[in-house]
């Protein structure tokens, strides 16, 4: 059996004295796996942690094969991580094909021919390359977002850190995003953090919901549809038996 | 009536085919096959069968990426003659640093010569004092950190070294603020040695922001040492003097400082506890 991409062992963080995550164990294999949990679960601060942006105060932290505490370490993970933060801002004057072409030198792509077909891919699968011209500031919501999708596709990384990739995109852009998603999920390891549960049902094998920064549920989707099953509705419809929606 | 039209529709041979595309038909031939092939799909058809992909798979890619590609504009093409690859180019013409600093410097050499021309000598010494160390420092400020670049997370999620990309960036600001805030100082009604004494405290300001920024923004680094500078020089101007903060005293203390935060920098550059750690 392979090793997982992710080892979690009792991972806590918290920001001036308010715990974002309480003993976070979890191992995450090759495939899609949503990650649901109302607003301040964690889940950002989770994502911040695999993507290396942020480091856990306690507990056991291995991407990879690697410790990302470690300079070195770090720098393999990043060679072979994919990250779309939640907010992704654009620096002004960037055209999409230039940010994602930025994004590629920054990836370590120094060629500028592999470099190219490398950026060309990505536009392609997140659908942009008839817009990849355009200024980032001329395109909608939705288009920007899967500008910061092509660049965290970039190289087809082992492991894919996705924070609310499915904001700003209309139903039919969303049907896209999940095929470039189920496909990278072949190969990789694909981590999904949503607020779309429709989204989840229709990628991912495997689901974690947190919630007060600890995991409350971890595994098969329709094992927890069958445990939300009278507690949480999920239609536009509510269910008078449930609580949540 | 010709021939073909009485035996109906007709077709380019094989022969006269390969021909044309070879570009050995001759005019004649070839504008008559031309003139065939503009109105007859199934001579397009054959024409693409015959014509080799490879060159024109090649063309289309030289197409495509003469639009794509965004043209590399003056200071990165300038960076690229100074013998930059065009990654390092590209890394450092990204940041809005490098037109903020060349802008900011012109608008400060303007404004110094404004005030030498207004507020008399010890006014426009006393500004100059006051804003030249602080210019360069706002530049390695803006280069990078989460409150200039937008795309800050995804940047620090990327391999490339990210001691790399700040060094880098902040020569580039030093290139395109140090000579005008110079020029400036030079145009003062002032010891030419004062155009070039701001050189030390600035250089100082610039190692503590650096080795301030593996725990701190480094917005807010500089934020810090520009209050604390401007109180100095508020200090030393109610004295009688704004020149005090350039008496071998401070200046034996700006090169301290210089000494002591760059040895940090190195410390944490060098040796097994890695620089910009995890917050």
């Amino acid at each position: 059996m392979t090793s997982p991409t992710v080892q979690l062992r009792n991972v806590s963080k918290s920001f001036k004295g308010t715990a974002a995550l309480e003993g976070v164990t979890m191992d995450l294999q090759q495939g899609v796996v949503g990650l649901l949990g109302p607003n301040g679960a964690g889940k950002t601060t989770l994502l911040r942690i695999l993507a290396t942006v942020l480091g856990a105060d306690t507990g056991s932290v291995r991407i990879l094969g690697h410790d990302p505490a470690q300079g070195a370490q770090r720098t393999d993970i990043r060679r072979r991580l994919g990250y779309l933060p939640q907010e992704l801002g654009y620096p002004r004057g960037f055209t999409a094909y230039g940010f994602v072409d930025y994004m590629a030198v920054l990836k370590e792509w120094d060629e500028p021919n592999p470099r190219r077909q490398q950026v060309r891919t990505a536009l392609d699968k997140v659908g942009l390359t008839d817009l990849s011209t355009k200024r980032i500031r001329a395109l909608s919501g939705g288009q920007r977002r899967r500008v910061g999708l092509a660049q965290a596709l970039l190289g087809e990384p082992q492991f894919l850190v996705l924070d609310e990739p499915t904001t700003g995109l209309d139903p039919e852009q969303r049907v896209l995003l999940r095929q470039v998603l189920a496909e990278a999920g072949r190969t990789a390891t694909v981590l999904v953090a949503t607020h779309q549960t429709e989204d989840v049902a229709a990628l991912c094998e495997r689901v974690v919901v947190l919630d007060g920064g600890t995991v409350r549920f971890d595994g098969a989707v329709r094992d927890l549809v069958c445990l939300a099953q009278d507690k949480v509705w999920l239609a536009d419809t509510q269910d008078p038996r449930a609580r949540l929606s | 009536m010709t021939e073909a039209a009485r035996s109906g529709p007709w077709h380019v041979d094989a022969e006269s085919l390969r021909r044309w595309v070879d570009g050995t038909a001759g005019p004649l031939s070839g504008a008559s096959v031309e003139q065939h092939v503009l109105k007859c799909a199934q001579c397009r058809h054959q024409v693409a069968v015959l014509v080799p992909m490879g060159p024109l798979e090649s063309l289309w890619d030289k197409v495509l990426a003469d639009i794509e590609v965004p043209h590399a504009g003056t200071a990165e093409r300038l960076l690229h003659r100074l013998g930059l690859n065009s990654s390092d180019a590209l890394v450092i013409t990204s940041a809005v640093t490098l037109r903020a600093a060349w802008l900011f410097g012109v608008i400060v050499a303007l404004l110094f010569a404004v005030a030498a021309a207004t507020l008399g000598p010890f006014g426009a010494i006393g500004l100059f004092v006051l804003g030249a160390p602080l210019i360069p420092v706002a530049g390695v400020a803006a280069a990078y950190g989460p409150s200039v670049d937008p795309s800050y997370e995804a940047v620090l999620t990327a391999p490339y070294a990210m001691v790399r990309l700040i060094l880098l960036r902040t020569a580039s600001v030093l290139v395109t603020s140090v000579p005008f805030v110079v020029l400036a100082g030079l145009l003062l009604p002032a010891s030419p040695i004062v155009a070039v004494a701001w050189l030390l405290p600035a250089a100082g300001f610039i190692v503590v922001v650096l080795t301030a920024s593996i725990w701190v923004d480094p917005a807010y680094a500089a934020a810090v040492v520009g209050v604390g500078w401007v109180i100095a020089v508020l200090f030393s101007a109610r004295a009688g003097d704004p020149l005090v903060v350039f008496t071998p005293v401070y200046l034996g203390a700006y090169l301290a400082v210089i000494v002591v935060a760059g040895l940090i920098l190195l410390n944490r550059l060098f040796t097994a506890v890695p620089a910009w750690r995890l917050r």
